[in-house]
C-alpha cells in the first residue's frame, strides 16, 4: 500500500515540477551567493587571510600565536601605506604623513550634516574615495580590517565568554553561510510543499477515503499515506542534499576551514559537524513540515482550501527553520542576553526554552486535531 | 446475521435516523424511501462510516466497532457519490482499492478481469476513468464493492446513471450474487428492486416504517386501486378528491390509475358514492373502468403520498 501511495505522490508531473522549480532555484543562489567569484571582497580578502592564518598556525590561535596577529596587523598597515603612498603620492602634498592620517581625517565623526555637503567635495575626499575603488589599495585596506576583526574578536571571547582562544574561521564565512543555509531551508520547505501539496488536493479532490474506509486495511490508509509521504520526501531531500553538498565542495573556498571551531556554538563542534548537523536539523524541519502540511491539508475540502492553508503554513515552516535552528545553536549572552527579561531574568537558555515550548503545544494541537478527526464520522 | 438494535442518529437537534430496529438475514433487502428519509445515513452507520447517536448494530453476536477490520473484511459497499482518482483507468482503480481490502496481487487481478467482463468494462478497462461516462462509472462502482465477494453488499443508489439495458444486467448480477449473501439495497427506483427484492425495508419520517415482502406490501393495497379513462376536464375535478398514483394522456382522454381508500362492492358504487364524480364522468367510458392488482409503486406512492 505505501509503494501504491508512493507511486501517487512521486509521480512524473510532480517530479518534473519540483525538479524544474527547484533546480531554478537552486542555480540562482548557486551562481550568486554560493559563488566565489561575486563574493565581496571585504569576504575574499578574509577568506585569503584566513587560509594564510590556517596554514601558518592551525585551526585555533592562542594567546601567543594572538600576539603575531598583532605584528602581522602592523605590517598590514606598513604595506597599506608604502603602497597608497607609492600609487599616490599627492597624500604628502596634502599634508599627510600616511594613508592612515587622511583616512582620519576624512572619516572623523565632527561634521554636522551641511558641513559633511561641502566636505564630500574636498579634494582630500575625492582622493581618499578614488583609493578606496583602487582594487590594490582596496585589497591593503581589507587585509588590515580582517587582521583587525580577528583582534577584536578576541578582546570579546576574552573579556565575555573567558576564552583565550581564537576560531581560526573567519567571521565573514559563517555569515554567508548562514545566509546560503537560509535560502536551502527555503527551497527545501518549498519543494516539499510542492511535493505534498498537489498529493494532498488530490485526495481531497478525489474523496476516496470514504470508500477506503469500509476495507479491510482502508482505515490505516491516512497512515500509509504518510509513509509514503515521508519517504516521498526524504528522497527528495536526499537529491537536494546531494547537490547542495557537491555544489559547496566545488563552488565555495569554505571547505578549507571545515575543521576549525565554530564561533559561539555548543559542544565544540567542528564548522563540518555544525554544518552536517544544520543541514540534518533542516531535513528534519522539512520532513515535520511536510506532515503538517499533509496534516491540515486533509482537512481542506477544495484544492483552493488546501493552497490557502499550505502557504501560511509554508510561512510559518521558513520562519521556523530559519530562525529556530540558528538560534538553537548561537547560544550567548552577547546575542541573547537582551531577549531576556522580566522573571526569567538574564538566562541564556530563554529563546530556546520558549521556541521548545510553542513547538511542543504546535505538535499538542496537532495530535489533538488527530484524535478529534478519528472520532469523527467519514462523510463524502 | 446483521441485528441493528434500536439505532438512532442525531446531527444536533436534527434526528436523521430514529430508533430502528431490524433482523437481516441472507438475501435482497431493497431499502426504500423519498430522499432525506435517512437511508444513506442508516447504510453509511452498517458500512462503519458512521458511529449511531444511540443503539448497536450486531454481527453473529458482536457489535461491529468491536469487529472492526473482521466485519470491515465481509463488507462490500457501494456509496451514492463515490470517489475515484481521474488519472487511474479502471484496473488500477480496481487493485487499488482491492490491495486495501486486503486481497494478494494475483487473486485481485483475475478477479478484476472477471468483473470487469461481467460489468461490461472489459473493452475499456485500460482507458482514464475520467474518460468514462456517468454510467461506467457506476459499473465501475459495482464491481468494486463486488471484488472480495463480500458477504455483505451495501449498495446506495447503484443504478443512478445507468441506462434501462444496464439497470436489466444488473439486475441479473445481483440475483447471480445475492445466493448465500445478505444485499442491501437502497433506492427510490421501485422498479430496480421490485422482482429482485426477498423483502423491502421503508423508513417514513426517519423512522422504519415497515420491514415486508413485495406480496406482503402489495396485500395492503389489494381492492384500493383502480384504473379509468376521462376526458382531461373530468381528470382535474376528479384528482381533486382522488389520489391519483398516474396519469397517462391518450388522445382525447387521460387513463388514470388511483386509490380508492374503502373498497366498493362494484364501480357503480364509487360512482354512485362521489356526485362530483359523477358528473364528470363520461359514460361512454364507464366500462373501462376496473380493479387494478397493485404494484410496488402502488404502495410506494401511497405510503409516501404526503411528502
Amino acid at each position: 500500500m505505501v509503494l501504491k501511495e508512493f507511486h501517487k505522490i512521486w509521480n512524473v508531473r510532480t517530479l518534473l515540477l519540483v525538479v524544474i522549480v527547484g533546480g531554478a532555484l537552486f542555480y540562482s543562489w548557486v551562481m550568486g551567493q554560493m559563488n566565489l567569484k561575486h563574493l565581496p571582497l571585504f569576504e575574499t580578502v578574509e577568506v585569503e587571510v584566513g587560509t594564510e592564518l590556517l596554514k601558518r598556525y592551525g585551526t585555533q590561535l592562542d594567546a601567543s600565536e594572538l600576539a603575531q596577529i598583532q605584528i602581522l596587523y602592523e605590517q598590514a598597515e606598513e604595506k597599506l601605506n608604502e603602497v597608497a603612498l607609492s600609487a599616490y603620492p599627492e597624500i604628502r602634498d596634502m599634508g599627510f604623513e600616511s594613508y592612515q592620517e587622511l583616512e582620519q581625517y576624512c572619516t572623523a565623526q565632527d561634521k554636522t550634516e551641511e558641513e559633511l555637503e561641502a566636505f564630500f567635495q574636498t579634494k582630500e575626499y575625492q582622493l581618499y574615495e578614488k583609493m578606496l575603488e583602487d582594487s590594490t589599495v582596496a585589497w591593503e585596506v581589507e587585509t588590515c580590517t580582517a587582521y583587525q576583526s580577528i583582534i577584536t574578536k578576541a578582546q570579546v571571547e576574552k573579556e565575555i565568554e573567558k576564552i583565550d582562544t581564537v576560531s581560526t574561521l573567519p567571521e565573514s564565512v559563517q555569515m554567508n553561510v548562514g545566509f546560503i543555509i537560509q535560502d536551502y531551508s527555503r527551497i527545501l520547505l518549498l519543494v516539499t510543499l510542492m511535493l505534498v501539496m498537489p498529493y494532498v488536493a488530490m485526495e481531497n479532490r478525489n474523496r476516496v477515503y470514504p470508500i477506503a474506509a469500509a476495507t479491510k486495511t482502508g482505515r490505516r490508509l491516512m497512515l500509509h499515506q504518510i509513509k509514503a509521504m515521508l519517504v516521498a520526501v526524504l528522497l527528495l531531500l536526499l537529491i537536494f542534499n546531494i547537490i547542495f553538498y557537491i555544489v559547496y565542495q566545488i563552488q565555495t573556498p569554505y571547505t578549507r576551514f571545515a575543521s576549525c571551531k565554530a564561533i559561539d556554538l555548543w559542544f565544540g563542534w567542528t564548522w563540518s559537524e555544525y554544518l552536517f548537523i544544520r543541514i540534518l536539523m533542516l531535513d528534519v524541519w522539512a520532513l515535520a513540515h511536510a506532515m503538517v502540511v499533509f496534516f491540515l491539508g486533509s482537512f481542506c475540502k477544495t484544492i483552493v482550501g488546501t493552497v490557502v492553508m499550505a502557504l501560511p503554513c509554508w510561512g510559518m515552516g521558513e520562519l521556523a527553520g530559519l530562525y529556530f535552528f540558528p538560534h538553537l545553536f548561537t547560544m550567548s549572552y552577547k546575542e541573547y542576553g537582551r531577549f531576556s527579561s522580566g522573571i526569567f531574568g538574564a538566562n541564556k537558555y530563554f529563546p530556546v526554552v520558549t521556541e521548545v515550548f510553542v513547538l511542543g503545544i504546535g505538535m499538542l494541537l496537532l495530535w489533538l486535531l488527530y484524535q478529534r478527526r478519528k472520532r469523527e464520522d467519514i462523510v463524502e | 446475521m446483521l441485528r441493528l438494535e434500536n439505532i438512532t442518529k442525531k446531527y444536533g437537534d436534527f434526528t436523521a435516523v430514529a430508533d430502528i430496529h431490524l433482523e437481516l438475514e441472507q438475501g435482497v433487502y431493497g431499502l426504500l424511501s423519498p430522499n432525506g428519509a435517512g437511508k444513506t445515513t442508516l447504510l453509511k452507520m452498517i458500512a462503519t462510516l458512521m458511529t449511531p447517536t444511540s443503539g448497536e448494530i450486531i454481527y453473529d453476536g458482536k457489535t461491529i466497532q468491536e469487529l472492526g477490520e473482521h466485519y470491515r473484511e465481509l463488507l462490500g459497499y457501494m456509496p451514492q457519490h463515490f470517489g475515484y482518482y481521474r488519472d487511474y483507468t479502471a484496473v488500477r482503480y480496481l487493485s487499488y482499492l482491492a490491495a486495501l481490502k486486503g486481497m494478494d496481487r494475483k487473486t485481485a487481478a483475475s478477479r478484476i478481469e472477471e468483473l470487469l467482463d461481467m460489468v461490461g468494462l472489459a473493452d475499456v478497462k485500460r482507458k482514464k476513468l475520467k474518460t468514462y461516462s456517468g454510467g461506467m462509472l457506476q459499473r465501475v462502482g459495482i464491481a468494486q464493492a463486488m471484488l472480495t465477494n463480500p458477504k455483505i453488499l451495501i449498495l446506495d443508489e447503484p443504478t443512478a446513471g445507468l441506462d434501462p439495458r444496464e439497470r436489466a444486467r444488473f439486475r441479473e448480477l445481483l440475483a447471480e450474487f445475492a445466493k448465500d449473501r445478505l444485499v442491501l439495497y437502497s433506492t427510490h427506483i421501485v422498479s430496480d428492486i421490485e422482482n429482485i427484492a426477498n423483502r423491502i425495508i421503508m423508513l417514513k419520517e426517519h423512522q422504519l416504517y415497515c420491514n415486508s415482502t413485495v406480496e406482503e406490501l402489495c396485500q395492503t393495497l389489494e381492492g384500493k386501486i383502480y384504473s379509468a379513462y376521462m376526458e382531461e376536464a373530468a381528470y382535474k375535478e376528479f384528482a381533486k378528491e382522488h389520489f391519483v398514483l398516474s396519469v397517462k394522456p391518450e388522445r382525447n382522454r387521460v387513463a388514470v390509475r388511483f386509490v380508492v381508500e374503502e373498497q366498493p362492492e362494484s364501480i357503480g358504487e364509487i360512482v354512485g358514492k362521489d356526485s362530483k364524480a359523477v358528473g364528470c364522468m363520461q359514460e361512454q367510458y364507464a366500462r373501462d373502468w376496473r380493479l387494478e392488482y397493485p404494484n410496488l409503486e402502488d404502495v410506494f406512492l401511497y405510503i409516501y403520498r404526503e411528502e
